[in-house]
């Protein structure tokens, strides 16, 4: 009884809207453009979402956006891990007395808006901003150079710093429940420091690591914002800009809640492989 | 009250008011692609909606406005002859019109000292043409005007063209243009070219009055320039219609009425650089009588320009599908 | 000798991860910083310092309170937070009491609706009530309007799961014992879990109404789904549109300052009133229910 409002509320305002989606994927668009969604599932019509699944592949109109999406998210994550794991494995772990301070420092990004953040490296990285002062300034670069001017791996840079506070805190709590009786033990048992790390730190932050990729992953598939403020450029577009251009109006509302749907297909299927892999790594560590 | 957020000057709001004696609730959208949808759903309520050209039809269609009532419209003589029964309305049952504006090419002559559209064949061409703008060169972010231009430069005679063969071949033109200078796509034309960041722009004329306003102090107005053809400019305009659910219908013609009236237009043409067709409004009376700025003749629609222009149609479905489907292609580089 | 030589490696290695881990932080730090010194640059520029003055905060017809746009930006946001926090909060709170009292079948399928606007991407439940709210013709969805309630319900929606997360972490802590103690003393079904449990828990939702408010003043993509015109516009909205205008103003800086400087005002805030209501018990601090969230 205490929980209908909410469960209603879920229903209303996540169930039908997620339902909507299928809907207006499934139906058509009437003469006068506007999407007609087909709620009987006897009555479903897979032509729009297989077109659009067809358009994905090489060579279709969405190739180019898939392709950019993949290689963005991908090296951003893996920029997190390089950047992030070390980070939140020195303050679990090394940072001492600095401890309490540092997990301040990281909160702070955590609760910065995250559109002033972009608009902050916006400012620095003008043509006449203070990044290419500094790189003409000691001679590593002879003139200004556009770095807002569409360039991919100015994406992948802006994302990955974007996303790091969320990927860190999760991660660094994570790590820091790992009981350092087991790291003793093994200096005990004789393992030297890289040892130690290889065979017990490692092993015990994989899971953590998924973790904290997946809480990054789900909000950089759906971004569109990052590329648009940090290029602008068609040549950097990712599924959300598409998806953007699509869903809010004109005559295929219908292929942007598919492309909406695939995305949301693929993300569970990742999910669902980490739920199971995550339940299965908590069996066999289950006595830690 | 759904306009375009920055075509209607305060006071024209304010003098409504007073003189009817009643509140005026604007509500502003940020563009007609923007608005349409949410006009369509009913999720916006309004007395009257100021109509882009093309949406008409589709407004038309779903029954969403109502056929207007000339006895309220006593400033409907002040509308030049041409317009009084438009290709787009046939003796202006819907509609009133609003404002017309020319989409053309906008530099900066400081920056682009050697440039000068009428030593093109096709002006248009500049753009592909041009050397050393590369990173300088910007579109404006809207379907219909990037890819109309796109056509007319590619030698299409109709902008509104739905051969597939056009479409890509103003997606492979565009294609070419963003390799060669990194084209950026983008509604901020004015303050672009004011600031220097591009040298040669597509823009609306009406960019180039408020261009003006954001130039450094040191740079005088007359380094903006602005092209558009005498014959065959490309012209789009919006127009005012009524919801047929409109709650204040009356009230609703009087506001039309209202800006119809010539002090009311120029006002507006001051504000938004955007000119309503009616007497008094030719160009060349705007600057005669030291309302516009000179530098601003080529800017404003002639009564010539509007009268032999080219106009954004509205597409059947499929003409729509296929057009956004070119501009998906544009806007993902694919 | 040997052993000289390897304590040598054993301080050089963590000293360079500090070296790395304080440069992460200053790169995380200084640009924000940055941006915010900008809005008080003397001239346009955005990029380059040239001089102090508060013109873009007040004083001329650009600055920030001085122009319409950007007060009624601000003053939106701050309407939009106030609905998301006290509705999300009020139900997150009831929620995550109905949860934890749950037994049996019915436990899962409320767990699996709870999780998915938590992982799933905004844009994709931003597209859901979007067209949800467009095209479903019946009651009650007619009734929520583009605009500031659809704006309200977007956020709401968003926010509801991770302040159930938070609360229900508390409870966990608490325990079941204490509601069945407060039964044993005499109180009745409703009385208990009024007094005894809604006083332990209000720490946490303390921290849940901080975070639905961080949230729902930080929003975007929902919040630009869900708007109907101008006057719906929330401050995020306008950074966006107006981050990459050639001719922006310092004043956008000094807007994106506010922003920043109420969420962790808020934020700070909060964490200091959950610490004076949990300070006579161990373990339980602030940051970790903030870390909490992300797992």
């Amino acid at each position: 009884m205490l929980g209908s409002p909410g469960i209603i509320w879920f229903v209303l305002w996540v169930l039908v809207p997620a339902y909507t989606i299928v809907a207006v994927s499934m139906g058509y668009v009437s003469d006068s453009m506007l999407p007609v969604p087909e709620w009987n599932p006897l009555y479903w019509n897979v032509e729009t979402l297989t077109t659009v699944f067809r358009e994905m592949r090489p060579g279709g109109t969405f190739s180019r956006v898939v392709t950019n999406t993949v290689i963005y998210v991908a090296c951003a994550m893996a920029l997190c891990v390089l950047v992030g794991y070390p980070v939140a494995y020195y303050i679990a772990k090394q940072a001492g007395r600095w401890k309490a301070l540092l997990i301040v420092l990281l909160t702070i990004p955590f609760w910065t808006s995250y559109l002033m953040r972009m608009l902050a490296w916006i400012g620095l990285l003008a043509t006449d901003g203070y990044v290419n002062r500094l790189l003409v300034g000691v001679g590593l670069l002879d003139n200004p150079y556009g770095w807002l001017e569409g360039h991919g791996f100015v994406v992948v840079i802006a994302l990955a710093y974007g996303y790091l506070p969320y990927f860190i805190l999760p991660l660094l709590a994570s790590l820091d429940r790992i009981d350092d009786r087991l790291i003793d033990a093994a200096k005990d048992l004789g393992m030297n420091r890289l040892w130690t790390f290889l065979r017990v730190i490692l092993p015990l932050s994989a899971m953590p690591l998924v973790t904290a990729s997946t809480v990054v992953l789900l909000p950089m598939c759906g971004d569109y914002y990052t590329t648009t403020l940090m290029s602008g450029s068609p040549s950097t577009a990712m599924i959300g800009n598409q998806i953007q251009i699509l869903a809010q109006g004109g005559p295929q509302q219908n292929v942007g809640a598919s492309m909406a749907l695939l995305l949301q297909i693929t993300l569970i299927l990742l999910l669902s492989f980490y739920l199971y892999a995550s339940s299965k790594t908590n069996r066999t560590a289950a006595p830690v | 009250m759904y306009c375009w957020t920055g075509t209607i000057p305060k006071q024209t709001f304010q003098s409504f008011e007073e003189q009817y004696g009643v509140e005026v609730r604007p509500t502003f959208y940020g563009s007609p692609d923007e608005a349409l949808p949410k006009i369509l759903s009913g999720a916006i309520d309004f007395d009257v909606y100021e109509c882009s050209m093309e949406q008409l039809p589709i407004a038309v269609a779903n029954k969403i406005i109502q056929p207007v009532n000339d006895s309220y419209l006593s400033n409907k003589a002040n509308i030049w002859g041409a317009l009084r029964s438009p290709w787009y309305d046939a003796e202006a049952s819907y509609t009133i019109p609003g404002s017309y504006w020319t989409t053309g090419i906008a530099w900066r002559e400081d920056l682009l000292p050697a440039f000068d559209p009428s030593s093109f064949k096709n002006p248009y061409d500049a753009y592909w043409e041009l050397d050393g703008v590369a990173g300088k060169v910007q579109f404006l972010d809207y379907i219909r005007d990037c890819i109309g231009m796109t056509m007319m430069r590619n030698g299409v005679d109709d902008i509104n063209s739905t051969n597939q063969s056009d479409l890509d071949d103003a997606v492979a033109a565009i294609r070419e243009l963003v390799q060669k200078t990194r084209l950026r796509l983008s509604a901020d034309a004015y303050q672009t070219l004011a600031q220097g960041t591009n040298w040669i722009e597509q823009a609306w004329g009406a960019d180039v009055y408020f261009a003006g306003f954001y130039l450094p102090k040191d740079v005088p107005q007359t380094v903006l320039k602005f092209w558009a053809p005498q014959d065959r400019a490309i012209v789009t305009s919006d127009t005012w219609v009524i919801n047929r659910k409109a709650r204040n219908p009356v009230l609703a013609h009087l506001w039309m009425n209202h800006l119809l009236e010539q002090q009311h237009a120029e006002k507006m043409v001051q504000y938004s650089g955007l000119v309503t067709p009616i007497k008094g409004m030719e160009v060349d009376n705007l600057i005669a009588n030291g309302i516009m700025d000179e530098r601003l003749l080529p800017a404003l629609p002639s009564p010539h320009q509007i009268a032999n222009g080219v106009y954004h149609a509205p597409l059947s479905k499929e003409g729509e599908t296929a057009w956004q489907n070119a501009w998906l292609a544009v806007k993902s580089d694919a | 000798m040997s052993a000289i030589g390897s304590d040598r490696r054993r301080i050089r290695l963590p000293r360079l991860l500090a070296v790395f881990v304080w440069a992460y932080i200053l790169w995380n730090l200084l640009p924000v910083v940055c941006a915010m010194a900008f809005s008080f640059n003397a001239t346009r520029s955005r990029s380059v310092w040239q001089g102090f003055s508060t013109q873009w905060w007040s004083g001329t017809p650009l600055s920030l309170f001085d122009n319409d746009e950007y007060a009624s930006a601000l003053k939106h946001s701050l309407e939009l937070a106030a609905w998301t926090t006290v509705l999300a909060t009020a139900l997150g709170t009831v929620l995550a009491l109905a949860v934890t009292r749950m037994r049996g079948v019915s436990k899962h399928p409320v767990n699996f609706i709870l999780m998915i606007p938590i992982v799933t991407p905004e844009l994709i439940l931003a597209v859901g009530l979007y067209l949800s709210l467009t095209f479903i013709t019946a009651w009650p969805f007619t009734l929520v309007h583009l605009g500031t309630a659809a704006q309200v319900v977007g956020q709401v929606t968003y926010t509801v799961g991770f302040v159930v997360v938070v609360i229900r972490g508390r409870l966990g802590v608490l325990g079941e014992g204490l509601e069945a103690a407060a039964r044993d003393l005499g109180a009745g079904p409703v009385a208990a879990l009024v007094f005894v449990l809604l006083r332990l828990l209000m720490p946490a939702v303390l921290v849940g109404a901080m975070i639905s408010f961080a949230f729902s003043i930080d929003n975007f993509v929902i919040t630009e789904y869900l708007a109907s015109d101008s006057s719906t516009v929330s401050i995020p909205m306008y950074l966006y549109a107006n981050a990459r205008g050639g001719n922006t103003t310092p004043a956008l800086n000094a807007l994106a300052t506010i922003l920043v400087v109420m969420t962790l005002a808020v934020v700070a805030l909060a964490g200091l009133l959950y610490r004076c209501a949990t300070r006579r018990e161990t373990g339980s601090s602030d940051i970790s229910s903030t870390v909490a969230l992300g797992a």
